[in-house]
């Protein structure tokens, strides 16, 4: 319906701001620009169904009846299923009920009067903290009272997944969603056999670090880099360990993988992963999920999963 | 044997064709009238409006009352996705990644 004529290499280009991310689509310029209002319209239909941070969207409405069953869609039962999966591998180092905690931290709060939590503090919110206690009977789904649910380490990534199943219905094989940088989705043909992603230094703006040339997948990174607060003239970082409570010591990860829903929770939950466990950790998830990657720790060592330097380029 | 089961087949699934779904020895369609006048006080069941022809102004116009939208100011309002000023056209140069949410 979209299709003007086959033209190669030139994309339209069109960004918006949704999810606190700037979102880039690009699709070839033989397609409609139209196509990118209804790619945007399934981004946009995700965040108010689904993001905990709109009101009246499933998450909102199970976090406000904590306590409570709430009935819910197929799609919202999909989500918790394969969050828990991946909460469940990683033994609660990744877990969306870590709402209390980032409100703790003031992550969601003015900067005025921050200070660092006290350890009384911090094990209060901790006991908040398990996914376990969220339970999921047939279409419903219940947390506890004092629990608070988080979309902000998937949502996102779920709604570029959306928007690729659309894409492929549509008939396009090249195309790339580029969504705050920390998901990269691609689709490949044979006229344009991979995309050039360039990863930068999470210490040092603008460093190249190195390029990937990748192919049909997504390319998920989880950094410390932006995203922090300040107390007491020290930063610390948006990704907290749901265990210990504290900022997440690695400095960044990135996955490759086959879909951007599973690279952000899995690139989440590796950032609390000390790099001497990737290693073995990394070929469990190349066997489970089918990804490699790299992290970068609070050293500044990189650790590559054996077969990721197969995508490296130094450009 | 097979063509004569065939042919027996296939006639069976024309007279289904036919002759199915009827609702008895005197099927056939009825030709008999319906006893409900569908369009009996019509005008109680439904709106109608009747719209007029402007020859002039070569475009039809609905005398009656009735709702239609109107684009109203509301002022600044918080959207969910605004749209970038243009669409761009951009080459398959590289992406940049950043680890920030």
């Amino acid at each position: 319906m979209h299709r003007e004529q086959n033209k190669s290499q030139q994309y339209h280009a069109q960004v918006r701001f949704l999810f606190h991310a700037t979102v880039k689509i690009k699709i070839p310029v033989a397609y409609s620009i139209l196509l990118l209002d209804d790619l945007f319209s399934i981004m946009e239909s995700v965040d108010y169904q689904y993001n905990s941070y709109r009101k009246d969207s499933y998450f909102d409405l199970i976090n406000r009846s904590a306590g409570s069953f709430v009935e819910v869609d197929d799609v919202t039962i999909f989500l918790f299923k394969k969050i828990k999966e991946v909460a469940s591998f990683f033994d609660g180092l990744y877990d969306i009920s870590i709402m209390p905690l980032l409100r703790l931290w003031g992550f969601y709060q003015s900067g005025e009067n921050r200070r660092l939590p006290s350890e009384e503090e911090l094990q209060a919110a901790l006991q908040k903290i398990d996914f376990r206690k969220i339970e999921l009977e047939g279409n419903k789904v219940r947390i506890q009272k004092g629990q608070e649910l988080t979309t902000g380490s998937f949502l996102k990534a779920f709604a570029v997944d959306r928007v690729v199943k659309e894409l492929k219905r549509a008939g396009v094989s090249d195309a790339l969603i580029n969504a705050g940088g920390s998901t990269i989705r691609y689709l490949n043909d044979e006229s344009h056999p991979f995309w050039d992603i360039r990863v930068y230094d999470p210490d040092v703006r603008e460093q190249l670090l190195f390029g990937l040339k990748l192919s049909n997948g997504c390319f998920s990174t989880s950094a410390q880099k932006e995203t922090r607060i300040v107390i007491d003239g020290k930063e610390y970082g948006h990704i907290l360990n749901p265990k210990t409570g504290f900022p997440a010591a690695n400095k960044q990860v990135g996955i490759v993988g086959k879909n951007a829903f599973e690279g952000d929770m899995l690139s989440t939950a590796l950032m609390n992963v000390p790099s001497e466990q990737w290693k073995p950790l990394l070929k469990q998830l190349d066997e489970r999920w089918g990804v490699s990657g790299f992290v970068i720790d609070e050293n500044r060592k990189i650790t590559f999963s054996d077969n990721f330097n197969e995508n490296m380029t130094t450009e | 044997m097979e063509v004569v089961k065939k042919i027996v087949l296939y006639l069976f699934g024309l007279f289904i064709l036919l002759f199915g779904n009827r609702k008895g020895p005197e099927s056939g369609v009825s030709t008999q009238e319906p006893n409900v006048d569908l369009n009996k006080d019509i005008e109680k069941r439904f709106h109608v409006h009747t719209l007029l022809y402007n020859t002039i102004q070569d475009r039809l116009t609905n005398p009656a009352v009735h709702f239609r939208t109107e684009r109203i100011d509301v002022g600044a309002v918080e959207k969910t996705s605004s749209p970038s000023k243009k669409t761009q056209t951009e080459t398959a140069k590289p992406e940049d990644a950043s680890g920030t949410k």
